[in-house]
């Protein structure tokens, strides 16, 4: 299906979920173990690199209108290097695809599906997300931009009642910086995603000043995420790293307030209205990816590629936390450097060829 | 001199119709002239034919030729015809005067049949404000529109549908706010019917939309002229169809359903206020089962645990799963519903009561099924006709969640929720999204949306759909 455009609002809303989804559950309990509770500042300098990212596209989009990244690629680096890095790009989101399920399989596995097997996680997610991989772009936006207030909302709660059940605080400064370096780099692979909106660029309707916007919902998503790492690291001070579920934990810390009863099945649903508002659009990023590779080969094609590789993979190799993790932190860092390195890269080359044409006219 | 064989034209049009029963045929034979006559009796006024027509034209004393006869026929519609519409004229209720000394042709429309009056309908009773509502007849129909709109710029366009029925359909808009763009396309998908014929507007829905497979209605429906006449003054365009109390309006957005005639008829806050509720009430309708069942099969640990000892307490004795429980209050619930709409008031009553009463209390105390699940789906079945025009869409998804919500729990509801609003936004009619203006979002139209301005905020028409002039007040 041809893909209709979005306007910035949408992309906006694409790039805070995507910005928040997958750095709420697992990671914190993970950066806590490396790096204490200097683990905020390997949030922070992941996020720079994210917002770099995010700059470097506003600045194409600006200088190229109307251009789609491949077709950039395409006319200023050729054709076998335009399949090489859209491989690439398939490939990273597949593998993030392949970790967002896992964790979240496990953390559903774990806390409300005690008895269900992996059968019953696919017959759920895989139809939805599928569906939102073909649907119109459009169509996907204007989903999201439903479900973000709910969203919101959701979130606001999570962080306000978190906060209020909050009695001690742990001590900073406890770790070195080589730790939160290492920590960062090890755990690289939760950012990243932001190179999505390279994918959608000839599709993300672009005016004066539209800039400020994603900035403003970019910056609204990395908000949410220090708050609610913070309320978790001071629900959990100096045991954070034995809870792996941040956002669940956090409201698990304030059982039964207000009379509300419990309140932690409200982060359950904003993990699953993520999971599969994440997984859909790393789904459209890898169909799209398929497609420059394969121009000529149908979006039935991309999508019985991508289930039947991640099927075997899900039924085969991963299912539990420990090899997950193992999988995220020595594998997947590897899998970054396509978003950090080679998108970069890539943008410079653009920039280097405008102004040596430039110079020449 | 005679142009016209008056016998042999008579003839030839009762042999065309069949030599129906109900065709009359009269011929004056005057001196140098013959006067002929034909019309259905069943769908003309017979009186008005003997003492505006027929009476005139035998007690005039003279020379009688056309201009004469136009000039003594004593009926408002009068008008000329040609050969090829004579039959087309009978059959909508004229009487077709010829005579043998000219080749021209008179029809005098006398149409009659009997009609109700413009009542209050059924489908949307009101507190406060009017109530009138459509009858069967289109010309009836036209006169409650026209009598709202004292203004030239109300257009009625003619057009006939249905090759056995040539069903009267009038599309009517406002010329200076309705889109032109949107009037072109429901002309044109009109005309491009082929059918036997239309027997009610709604065998025209389909052929209105894009996406006619849909379980759901993207075609606006009412029967009170107040709602149509709003709709109109919004930029919409009104498809009236002849035997059909159901006018038919387009553009139309969901959000459409949220609104109710007694909405503008009250203070706005407390409007305001209800559509929250009707939106609650939808929720509660599509996933109230779903969500008890998911609870209470796959997520009992995250429910508090006094309600769990409440529910386990009340269904340990039942001997169906809650699944096959929920399923069969659901469909006794249903088939009291289909019986109570089909037999008469007083046993409707009485259906009620044997179902409500007898059924569900009776159910409970024999331990067949537990009172929180009788609640959850009376809550859900309640809670449906908060919007009764979506009724049998919701039922549809109703039961769709529930068998999502007993298979794979909570996951799968959000799943399908996300599914349908994906769907619901990939609808589009007249370039129009389904669900504006919530997504995409366009803050001046909620002034009319989840909550209600008050008319005085109200300064512009809906940016949802395309109209020419969105100014309404200054």
């Amino acid at each position: 299906m041809k893909d209709r455009s979005i306007n910035i609002w949408q992309a906006g809303i694409f790039l805070f979920i995507i910005i928040f989804a997958n750095k709420i559950l697992v990671l914190p309990s993970l950066l806590y173990s490396g790096a204490n509770i200097e683990g905020m500042f390997c949030y922070l300098i992941s996020f720079l690199l994210e917002i770099g990212l995010i700059t470097l596209f506003i600045f194409l989009k600006r200088k190229y209108p109307t251009y789609s990244f491949s077709r950039l690629v395409k006319e200023k680096l050729g054709i076998i290097t335009l399949k090489i890095i859209y491989v690439l790009i398939a490939f990273f989101f597949f593998c993030k695809l392949i970790l967002i399920y896992n964790v979240t399989y496990i953390f559903f596995k774990d806390l409300i599906y005690k008895t269900s097997g992996n059968f019953l996680f696919l017959i759920c997610l895989l139809p939805i997300v599928n569906y939102l991989a073909v649907c119109d772009l459009r169509s996907f936006g204007r989903t999201v931009q439903l479900f973000f207030p709910v969203i919101l909302i959701i979130l606001l709660f999570c962080v306000i009642t978190s906060f209020i059940g909050i009695d001690g605080m742990p001590l900073f400064f406890q770790s070195d910086a080589s730790d939160v370096f290492l920590t960062t780099i090890k755990h690289t692979t939760a950012f990243g995603d932001v190179i999505f909106l390279f994918l959608f660029m000839d599709k993300i309707e672009f005016k004066k000043g539209d800039g400020k916007k994603l900035f403003f919902l970019s910056s609204l998503a990395m908000i949410f995420v220090c708050l609610i790492m913070l309320a978790f690291y001071f629900s959990y001070t100096y045991t954070s790293f034995m809870h792996p579920y941040a956002i669940f934990e956090i409201l698990g810390n304030v059982k039964d307030y207000g009379g509300l009863g419990r309140i932690d099945v409200v982060a359950v649903i904003i993990v699953m209205i993520l999971t599969y508002l994440q997984m859909g659009v790393y789904l459209k990023c890898f169909t799209l990816s398929f497609h420059v590779v394969f121009p000529k080969l149908s979006d039935a094609y991309a999508l019985t590629t991508f289930n039947t590789i991640f099927l075997i993979l899900v039924f085969l190799l991963i299912r539990n936390l420990e090899r997950t993790i193992t999988y995220g932190e020595n594998f997947l860092p590897y899998i970054s450097l396509i978003s950090f390195v080679l998108i970069p890269l890539c943008v410079i080359v653009f920039l280097v060829i405008r102004r040596n044409k430039n110079g020449k006219n | 001199m005679i142009f016209l064989n008056v016998d042999k034209k008579i003839k030839t049009i009762k042999k065309q119709l069949h030599n129906s029963f109900d065709v009359v045929d009269r011929v004056i034979d005057m001196e140098n002239v013959k006067v002929g006559f034909i019309y259905l009796k069943s769908f003309t006024d017979n009186f008005i034919f003997s003492s505006a027509i027929y009476e005139p034209i035998s007690n005039f004393q003279g020379n009688l030729d056309f201009e004469t006869i136009k000039q003594l026929i004593q009926a408002n519609d009068t008008k000329e015809i040609e050969e090829k519409d004579v039959l087309n004229n009978i059959l909508k209720g004229a009487v077709v005067v010829f005579l043998s000394s000219s080749t021209k042709m008179l029809a005098v429309d006398i149409q009659k049949f009997t009609t109700r009056t413009p009542t209050e309908p059924p489908t949307s009773p009101v507190i406060q404000g009017p109530r009138e509502g459509f009858t069967e007849d289109i010309k009836t129909n036209i006169g409650l529109l026209r009598k709202r709109f004292y203004s030239s710029d109300l257009v009625l366009k003619n057009l006939s549908v249905g090759r056995k029925t040539k069903t009267t359909i009038v599309i009517a808009y406002l010329d200076s706010v309705a889109s032109k763009k949107v009037v072109k396309e429901v002309e044109k998908r009109i005309k491009s019917i082929d059918i036997d014929g239309v027997v009610d507007s709604y065998y025209l829905m389909p052929y209105l939309i894009s996406r006619p497979n849909s379980l759901f209605k993207q075609v606006g429906n009412s029967e009170k002229p107040d709602i149509v006449s709003s709709k109109l003054l919004e930029g919409r365009v009104a498809i009236l169809v002849d035997n059909s109390p159901m006018v038919l309006t387009v553009p139309f957005v969901l959000l459409e359903e949220l609104q109710n005639p007694n909405d503008y008829y009250t203070n706005y806050i407390y409007a305001s206020l209800l559509r929250f509720v009707r939106l609650i009430g939808v929720f509660l309708a599509l996933l109230g089962p779903g969500i008890y069942i998911a609870l209470q099969l796959y997520h009992y640990n995250v429910l508090p645990i006094k309600y769990l000892i409440t529910i386990a307490d009340s269904t340990q004795q039942i001997p169906f799963t809650p699944f096959i429980e929920i399923l069969f209050i659901s469909l006794l619930f249903q088939i009291l519903y289909e019986v109570s709409l089909r037999l008469p008031s007083y046993l409707g009553l009485a259906t009620s009561v044997v179902g409500a009463l007898i059924l569900g209390d009776t159910g409970v105390k024999a331990g067949l099924i537990s009172p929180p699940a009788v609640i959850v789906v009376a809550i859900a079945k309640i809670a449906l006709y908060t919007i009764p025009e979506q009724s049998a869409q919701i039922t549809v998804l109703q039961f769709f969640f529930l068998l999502i919500g007993a298979s794979v729990g909570l996951l799968g509801l959000i799943g399908g929720s996300i599914y349908l609003i994906a769907y619901l936004n990939s609808l589009e009619n007249y370039h129009t999204p389904y669900l504006a203006p919530f997504s995409p979002f366009i803050l001046k139209d909620n002034k009319d949306g989840l909550v209600r301005a008050s008319l005085q905020n109200m300064k512009e028409r809906p940016y949802s759909f395309s109209n020419q002039n969105h100014r309404r007040q200054k």
